[in-house]
């Protein structure tokens, strides 16, 4: 029995452009039967997993880990993996979260954005510039319904 | 070049940042009365995750934050290259 096989991209709709068909990397038919062919695509499709999970990917979040806290709008934040961690980063608000995997980075961004919210909320009459900038910019986002 | 947690720790303490603490330890530098910098760090062991970020929150280059970690840099030293950067006016 032969088997047409294609690569699909790990995550629909991710900034990934689709991922090469077989037959564009040389290889146009695997059979169940064919052992070596089999390995190869294996180590092919592994490659490809960890090559992706070192890639710069995003994600949007629209809630804070604080039930006293809003967002106004959802925020993108870069998932970027360094060393044995992941790291969810805001440009704008120059903060991250990090975590041993996106999902905990995302976590604990979520709630720093609280935290700090709360820090700059308290010292906002005695901000320095650069401070009262972000404090805006989160003041934007983040509401107290 | 990655930001172990002692010379981290050691930074804040010469510089005198104001520190907090909670599921990371939260740092704050105070001029003249006013906030100034913030930055922060995970209670991890060793090397400390997207060390760039921490130097750019506190307004650091590579070589400045070296330079503050081998005690080449004081208080005062910080608030002028915050001055120089226009953090501080």
């Amino acid at each position: 029995m032969v088997t047409k096989v294609e690569f699909q991209p790990l995550r629909p709709g991710n900034a990934y452009a689709p991922a090469p068909t077989l037959e564009e990397r040389g290889v146009t038919r695997v059979s169940h039967r064919d052992t070596r062919a089999t390995n190869r695509l294996i180590e092919m499709v592994l490659e490809e997993i960890e090559a992706k999970s070192d890639a710069i990917d995003s994600v949007q979040i629209g809630s804070l880990l604080d039930t006293r806290l809003r967002m106004s709008q959802p925020v993108t934040l870069v998932i970027e993996k360094d060393e044995d961690f992941f790291v969810a980063w805001h440009e704008g608000l120059q903060e991250f979260g990090y975590g041993a995997d996106p999902i905990s980075a995302v976590q604990d961004f979520r709630n720093t954005m609280a935290q700090l919210y709360w820090q700059l909320k308290e010292d906002h009459h005695r901000l320095g510039a650069n401070l009262f900038g972000t404090w805006e910019r989160l003041s934007e986002l983040v509401y107290e319904p | 070049m990655t930001i172990k947690r002692n010379d981290f720790d050691r930074v804040i303490n010469k510089f005198g940042f104001r520190t907090r603490n909670s599921n990371h330890l939260h740092a704050f530098f105070e001029h003249d009365g006013n906030v100034v910098v913030r930055t922060k760090r995970s209670h991890t062991r060793g090397d400390l995750p997207f060390s760039h970020a921490i130097r750019q929150q506190m307004k650091l280059s590579d070589a400045e934050f070296t330079q503050a970690a081998q005690c080449h840099i004081d208080r005062d030293g910080y608030i002028e290259i915050l001055r120089s950067k226009g953090v501080i006016i």
